[in-house]
């Protein structure tokens, strides 16, 4: 159901699943939108589905005329694909998939890329351990339906089970120029983890609507802003440990692939900055510059240092004080945009856990890293005021060759900070987008509200800049605040989240925890006791909430 | 397009991936959950969903005390 003017996307109820299981069966997370740049009241959102049990490719779409307001929810159809590279059998049947992307061309139709793979020996009886990613296009209904069987963008073959390569995290991009010379071609950016140690990005793309997708073409090639490989042999250069990367395209048809890369230089063992890095195609995607630096990020904190133990492995974004709620698995990312009035002007947003308002003068102070897990240790992570996350603004004026973040210090970046409560507070999983006067405009998870930064709580924000310097406007989007996500056990919530502009109105669609989780009352459900569902705790909050996909219409003049 | 054939030639340009990025895929005996296998590196950046999912954390999740659980609604069957 709908949360005042908090739209709700998917359109399932929440099933009732054994506690052991949390989440499977039951959450949707991890968002992406885009809207027909024909039709602005058509809207494409895709997401993380667990409805069946394990992730799918979701999908729901609104083609009403009231931007946004009603969704329906459709099926991406990947059942299973062709064969072919899986050794030549009629057929794959994958097991999970998710990491959704979408987009639109020029022509009306719609695109959604899935990652697809197989769980392996130890979880079924089944060795196979293949990933893939898979294109599936809408034509002719706007989301409602999509093609059969998806297009293979990219496909490791591991029905052996050796387990030693995975396909992650494709973000696509459709140019939606009708100057461009690349018009409508389809681009997929994503990141190959392989046996060698290392985590390269590379790019594939479709000229014949993602019909067919060419072989994939190293992003991260090798650059002396990478002094510290990951890898014993990096065999493709020392840019050899990245991901998050997302595509993006300007009007004359330069494609641009914005990635965090792991590679920077440190001065010290307390050092532990990341930096954002930008690659360039001028040929429609068939080969890249080097890549420049858009700018330094500092990424999130270890979880289990400053949340009792809790998610070990990850990075998440504690809330201060003594409580451990908000355990989720979170990571710095980056998206990018091209001014649509002036097309040498590029934005890219990034978090960042060491910035303007966050940093050695108050309190928050880089420690090196856990090194059992990499993950960041800080100075003043649980302390009010001293460290919190935000969302960076770097931009180029001279169509990517440089950015103000390639030579300024993070510190002095502009942040996606409008109010006094921002400046102290978290800000995580962002979107962005310019809005058609060439205002910038970025939704993200924001703890300014209430006690959110202390609770774990979150809300969504909205803030507007007009000149790329300095954020003058934040509207406050959901209707109360959503406490800290307790499905898989508090430690997944997605990865990302993104918003889309049509005209002046913004699209933020975001995994909502506001409604609560149900569970099989003890005691029912046996002999002459009918069954009854009951609220319960979670492992990190009472009660346990669901995780669902919301939406609102955000005037963004 | 199957990678273990493309992946090296057009990407590189000559250059070699490590022997045993794909020829491991067709003999090697299964190994419980890939993402046990990546370094320290990949660990610390693979995606939420192939934590989750290949990570094993996410396959069951400890079950809430019974006597916490609170009735909430009572299901009409129709």
């Amino acid at each position: 159901m709908n949360l005042g003017s908090d739209i709700k996307v998917n359109q399932n109820c929440l099933n009732i699943t054994d506690s052991d299981l949390q989440g499977r069966g039951q959450a949707q997370n991890e968002t992406y939108v885009a809207v027909d740049p024909l039709n602005s009241r058509n809207i494409v959102a895709g997401y993380n589905d667990y409805r069946r049990g394990d992730s799918t490719c979701g999908v729901s779409y609104s083609a009403s005329a009231n931007g946004g307001a009603t969704w329906a929810d459709a099926t991406i159809p990947n059942g299973f694909v062709r064969g072919t590279a899986f050794g030549g059998t009629p057929r794959e049947y994958f097991q999970a998939s998710g990491d959704p992307s979408v987009a639109w061309d020029t022509r009306g139709n719609a695109y959604y890329t899935c990652l697809e793979f197989k769980r392996g020996a130890g979880v079924t009886e089944d060795p196979d351990q293949s990933s893939a990613f898979y294109v599936y296009r809408s034509t002719g209904t706007n989301g409602a339906s999509w093609n059969f069987t998806g297009r293979p963008v990219a496909e490791h073959n591991d029905v052996a089970g050796a387990g030693n390569f995975l396909l992650d995290k494709p973000l696509m991009a459709v140019d939606d120029s009708t100057t461009s010379p690349f018009r409508d071609r389809t681009y997929v950016a994503y990141t190959a983890f392989a046996a060698d140690g290392t985590a390269y990005i590379y790019e594939a793309s479709s000229a014949d609507y993602g019909e067919h997708f060419s072989a994939p073409v190293l992003v991260s090639t090798n650059s002396p802003l990478c002094p510290r490989p990951a890898s014993a042999t990096h065999p493709l250069g020392t840019c050899d440990n990245n991901q998050f990367a997302q595509p993006f395209t300007a009007p004359d048809g330069t494609l641009y692939v914005v990635f965090d890369n792991y590679n920077s230089a440190r001065s010290d063992a307390a050092d532990n900055h990341s930096q954002v890095l930008l690659a360039r195609s001028a040929d429609g995607g068939a080969s890249f510059s080097a890549p420049v630096k858009v700018g330094d990020f500092y990424d999130l904190p270890d979880c289990a240092t400053y949340q009792g133990g809790a998610d070990a492995g990850s990075a998440c974004v504690p809330e201060k004080g003594a409580t451990a709620a908000s355990i989720f698995r979170a990571a710095d990312y980056p998206y990018g945009a091209v001014d649509p009035r002036h097309p040498g002007t590029i934005a890219v947003t990034y978090g960042s856990y060491i910035n303007r308002n966050s940093n050695e003068a108050n309190g928050c102070v880089p420690a090196g890293v856990n090194p059992a897990t990499l993950q960041n240790l800080y100075t003043g992570v649980k302390t009010p005021g001293a460290c919190h996350n935000a969302i960076v603004v770097s931009v180029s004026s001279n169509g990517g060759a440089s950015f103000t973040g390639t030579s300024q210090d993070v510190r002095s970046l502009p942040v996606a900070e409008s109010t006094a409560a921002q400046r102290s507070t978290d800000q995580y999983f962002h979107g962005m987008a310019f809005n058609s006067s060439g205002k910038l405009i970025v939704g993200a998870y924001d703890r300014s509200y209430a006690a959110d930064e202390t609770t774990g709580f979150s809300d969504i924000s909205v803030l507007t800049s007009a000149n790329l310097k300095s954020f003058n406007s934040s509207q406050r989007v959901t209707t109360a605040s959503m406490p800290a996500a307790t499905e898989f056990a508090g430690t997944f919530f997605g990865d990302y989240a993104q918003l889309a502009v049509a005209g002046i109105t913004a699209h933020p669609v975001w995994s909502d925890t506001r409604p609560q989780d149900l569970f099989l009352c003890p005691g029912t459900g046996t002999p002459g006791n009918p069954p009854q569902v009951c609220n319960g705790p979670g492992v990190n909050f009472s009660p346990a909430n669901d995780q669902d996909i919301y939406t609102a219409a955000v005037s963004v003049p | 397009m199957r990678i273990p054939k493309l992946f090296p030639v057009l990407v590189t340009g000559g250059l070699l991936l490590a022997a045993g990025l794909f020829a491991a895929a067709a003999g090697a005996s299964a190994q419980p959950f890939g993402y046990g296998k990546l370094t320290p590196a990949q660990k610390a950046h693979v995606s939420g969903l192939l934590s989750l999912e290949l990570g094993g954390k996410g396959l069951r999740t400890a079950t809430p005390a019974r006597g916490s659980l609170t009735t909430v609604t009572r299901r009409r069957v129709m």
